[in-house]
């Protein structure tokens, strides 16, 4: 699970262009959104790309994207149940 | 004193604008020195643009989130307008629509359109990124700056070679008497791959100013040296 979330923070920074933050700027379990990496809507298409490309795996219900994407832990929790 | 010439059905008229305005403060950022009217910080630069830029955010001890997502261009824009800005509280002093902002660069947003660029090369590597190419565009700082200032004037972006202070100084006197802003954000804003240059200045209206503040082309630019 620990190098899950490493390679996530690392994936995160590279497909949302947060080129000048560090893995240890992100917490692991602070909101994605709004506070925390103050992320938007298009942040979120991102992260959807992200899981197809990168997991395989397809996000069908718009609707579960809120918890999915909460934090890096529940994007990691998501990962390892779908895989 | 600056001359104005309107053209209107082919007449012009020309006179002599009323300058009651003046540099009432100013931020300038260059590589390892962040520089205000009373203030002037340095920081380490070790041709790391983005380490120098974290810095000078930390310093300011802002949680901002979205300044992280923001391309090199608009963080050097956002910082700048942070220093000048951060104890002059705007939004209590006047009203959205009565500030304007005018800014300029030579670069346009040539360095993020290169990225962007990069890519969109490759057909087999096809990604274009939101995050990127919303950035694309060198007014989106003011943007960046009037959302975090609540700023609402009248915004105009100049791509010029060089930083023609006797020019914007008419522009920015003539924008404050013939509209109905009273305040003005005047900067130039550059950055393309590791060399940058950003200064902001605030103008507005007093009655009571030494000469050397008043708004002109020489006064701006002897604050450039």
């Amino acid at each position: 699970m620990e190098d899950l979330i490493k390679k996530l923070k690392e994936e995160i920074l590279e497909v949302l262009n947060l080129e000048d933050m560090d893995i240890e700027d992100i917490e692991t379990e602070a909101p994605l959104f709004n506070e925390g990496l103050g992320l938007d809507s298009i942040d979120a298409l991102e992260l959807i790309v992200l899981m197809e490309r990168e997991y395989g795996i397809k996000i069908d219900d718009p609707k579960k994207g809120k918890d999915i994407f909460y934090s890096v832990k529940t994007m990691a929790d998501f990962i390892t149940e779908n895989q | 004193m600056p001359l104005f010439c309107l053209k209107r059905n082919g007449k012009s008229k020309c006179g002599i604008m009323d300058n009651k305005y003046i540099i009432s403060d100013y931020s300038i950022i260059g590589k390892g020195v962040v520089k205000t009217d009373r203030e002037r910080f340095e920081f380490p630069y070790e041709d790391d643009d983005g380490k120098f830029f974290k810095n000078i955010y930390k310093r300011l001890e802002i949680d901002y989130p979205k300044f992280y997502k923001m391309d090199r261009l608009s963080k050097l824009a956002f910082l700048t307008a942070e220093y000048l800005l951060k104890d002059k509280n705007l939004p209590e002093k006047y009203a959205p629509d009565e500030v304007a902002m005018i800014f300029s660069n030579s670069n346009s947003s040539l360095d993020t359109d290169i990225k962007h660029n990069n890519s969109i090369l490759r057909k087999d590597k096809y990604f274009p990124k939101p995050a990127v190419f919303v950035y694309t565009l060198p007014n989106i700082l003011m943007g960046e700056i009037s959302i975090r200032h609540i700023i609402r004037g009248e915004n105009t972006f100049f791509i010029t070679e060089k930083f023609d202070t006797v020019f914007f100084a008419d522009y920015v006197i003539n924008l404050l008497n013939k509209t109905k802003h009273k305040a003005c954000l005047l900067g130039r804003a550059d950055y393309m791959e590791g060399e940058f240059e950003s200064v902001l200045f605030l103008i507005e209206q007093s009655n009571n100013a030494p000469k050397e503040r008043l708004m002109t082309g020489d006064n701006l630019m002897r604050l450039l040296d």
